[in-house]
């Protein structure tokens, strides 16, 4: 549904079609999404919009021309081609449902496990209305899908997917991430939903440098729900993220510090175990990157898809199942985001 | 009795700090199995 302006020249009638993208929510990653959508040209004109003035004004100093910067409540008036909706957690689902109603192909970046499943709920209104929604283009979820898909292609058979996290994006992200480990934690465990006590079952995991190996525990993450719908056969999928003592013990607190306007360089670790040719093999995929950086550039890489048709399913899905995963890491390696694969020993770490 | 009461704090003191700091460290890491790869080729 572009938008066409008449142009009349001296003989002919030109249609110039106007692509406007609607970013909701100016934090780290709307305004990154934004800077990403206008270097790469994809859209035409962008409106990014929040409900706090002072985050506006940020993003404002950070973008140039071609945007417009809306103080206005985040579900209301939709009009765009495209909607990207990274606001904060408990605002994604009525923007959801409204983008839905409307009819507008939707990206939402989705980090919470609750918002995440009453997002998937609207599954079938999306496929009723045949907008296509994906779900989870974030960092983790969303780069971890696509990792998944990618890996898959390394096996003949996958039994399990274990996904690691480390580090968060802006102030919305850290809050989630804080809570993270508090809250009960959810694995796929032989056909089952496995619930497990967040900060639970340590683990020493290695990401991509310079992060490097860190202490790993359950929590409520969203990557096994996104993972599942995905590769339903899995047997057992599993997400955990990076954390000290001192995050377990502060978790069930509010937080007592005001998290940093963007966390460091963070990374994410994709461990695929499974068979080729009949014999065990575990294949690791990893990203080393600042979080809210990479979920910009997947959100952003996700619009030029969704724009160019080049997605595979014309409903409300996840990355791992909308995109083909070879070419999107492909472009996104353009972006300057890298993923690595871990050579070693042939053993679980 | 000043002297015992001294050693006494520096101990309690130190037994403290050495507590605070182990608290806040991670267990080490003992050896690597193996090295990350950038991936180049995504076959396309």
């Amino acid at each position: 549904m572009l938008k066409k302006e008449q142009v009349v020249g001296k003989k002919f009638l030109i249609l110039v079609f106007r692509v406007r993208a609607l970013v909701i929510g100016a934090g780290a990653v709307g305004t990154k999404v934004s800077q990403q959508l206008l270097a790469s040209n994809s859209v035409d004109q962008i409106t990014i919009r929040d409900i706090s003035p002072e985050k506006l004004g940020t993003a404002s100093k950070a973008l140039s021309g071609r945007v417009t910067v809306e103080h206005f409540p985040f579900s209301q008036n939709m009009d765009a081609d495209v909607v990207v909706i990274a606001s904060p957690r408990g605002t994604q689902l009525e923007a959801v449902k409204n983008s839905i109603r409307l009819r507008r192909p939707t990206v939402v970046v989705s980090d919470g496990l609750v918002e995440t499943v009453s997002i998937l709920k609207l599954e079938e209104e999306a496929f009723n209305f045949k907008v296509p929604v994906a779900v989870g283009t974030g960092f983790a979820p969303g780069l971890s899908c696509v990792l998944a898909a990618y890996g898959k292609r390394m096996l003949d058979e996958i039994d399990e997917i274990h996904v690691s996290k480390m580090g968060t994006g802006g102030p919305a992200c850290a809050l989630v991430h804080h809570r993270a480990l508090s809250r009960s934690s959810y694995g796929w465990r032989e056909n089952r939903w496995d619930r497990r006590l967040g900060g639970s079952g340590r683990e020493l995991l290695w990401f991509p440098e310079p992060v490097g190996p860190q202490d790993c525990y359950n929590a409520s993450l969203a990557d096994p729900i996104l993972l599942h719908h995905v590769f339903p056969k899995v047997s057992r999928i599993s997400a955990k993220m990076a954390a000290t003592r001192r995050d377990r013990f502060t978790a069930f607190f509010p937080m007592l510090t005001p998290p940093h306007s963007e966390g460091g360089v963070g990374a994410i670790r994709v461990e695929l175990r499974g068979r080729k040719n009949g014999v065990q093999e575990n294949i690791v995929l990893g990203v080393a990157e600042r979080p809210a950086v990479a979920a910009a550039s997947v959100t952003a890489l996700t619009v030029e898809f969704l724009l160019n048709k080049k997605i595979k399913t014309n409903y409300m899905s996840t990355l791992g199942l909308m995109v083909d995963p070879s070419e999107f890491l492909s472009e996104l390696s353009k972006r300057s985001i890298d993923l690595q694969i871990f050579e070693g020993e042939k053993t679980t770490i | 009795m000043n002297k015992l009461r001294r050693a006494l704090a520096a101990i309690i003191t130190a037994a403290a700090v050495a507590g605070a700091v182990r608290f806040n460290q991670e267990p080490g890491v003992e050896k690597r199995t193996g090295g990350w790869k950038k991936i180049s080729n995504f076959g396309i």
